[in-house]
């Protein structure tokens, strides 16, 4: 039999938690240009388009391994120009939590375009995160 | 006597073309009215989005 681990409700929750927690006052940097290989990575030549801020109470606690996201602040002017491709959420201190993907259709953050133009207000106005459980 | 008055206005509209009807349509009871956009203060379009992001489980414990 194939390694297949199971866990339950309240495991995803408490592990959702443990990340979501590390976002209160966090933020989510879009870039555009190619996701680094691994989170660890460092950034190479991307160009940060837009800034978002968690709430100071980032998410609500996880009920079946999904946290909801509190308001995120948007970025009201963007800073540059150029094509969303990805995104780095950190915490209030600048650690680099995960790197998300960014799109218009299946992807981490979906946006309604992927063009951001430097002045925008670019926004996210509901984000889950889901531990899954198989 | 004719004086010449410079507005600054904030009009929305579906591009320039657009924008500058509309200025036309209010103030045009004025005549000799010509409307320019200055384009450095174009509000460019807003964007926005969710997220759904769904965690990597490790599925192989124990080195198996």
């Amino acid at each position: 039999m194939a390694a297949d681990p199971r866990i339950t409700n309240a495991v995803a929750s408490t592990l959702c938690d443990a990340l979501v927690d590390q976002l209160d006052s966090g933020t989510i940097k879009i870039y555009d240009g190619t996701i680094p290989a691994t989170a660890d990575t460092a950034l190479g030549a991307q160009v940060l388009l837009a800034t978002l801020t968690f709430n100071a109470t980032a998410f609500g606690a996880a009920a079946n391994g999904v946290a909801t996201a509190n308001a995120i602040t948007a970025d009201a002017s963007a800073d540059n120009t150029g094509t969303a491709t990805w995104a780095r959420i950190a915490t209030s201190g600048a650690t680099t939590i995960m790197d998300v993907t960014v799109g218009t259709s299946g992807e981490d953050i979906n946006l309604n375009s992927v063009s951001i133009q430097a002045g925008a207000n670019v926004a996210i106005t509901a984000m889950t995160v889901t531990m899954p459980k198989t | 006597m004719l004086f010449k008055a410079v507005l600054i206005v904030q009009v929305p509209g579906k591009d320039r073309a657009d924008a500058e009807a509309r200025i036309k349509e209010r103030l045009g009871g004025w005549g000799y009215l010509t409307a320019t956009l200055d384009p450095s203060v174009q509000q460019p379009p807003d964007v926005a989005g969710t997220a759904d992001i769904k965690l990597p489980l490790p599925r192989y414990v124990n080195g198996r």
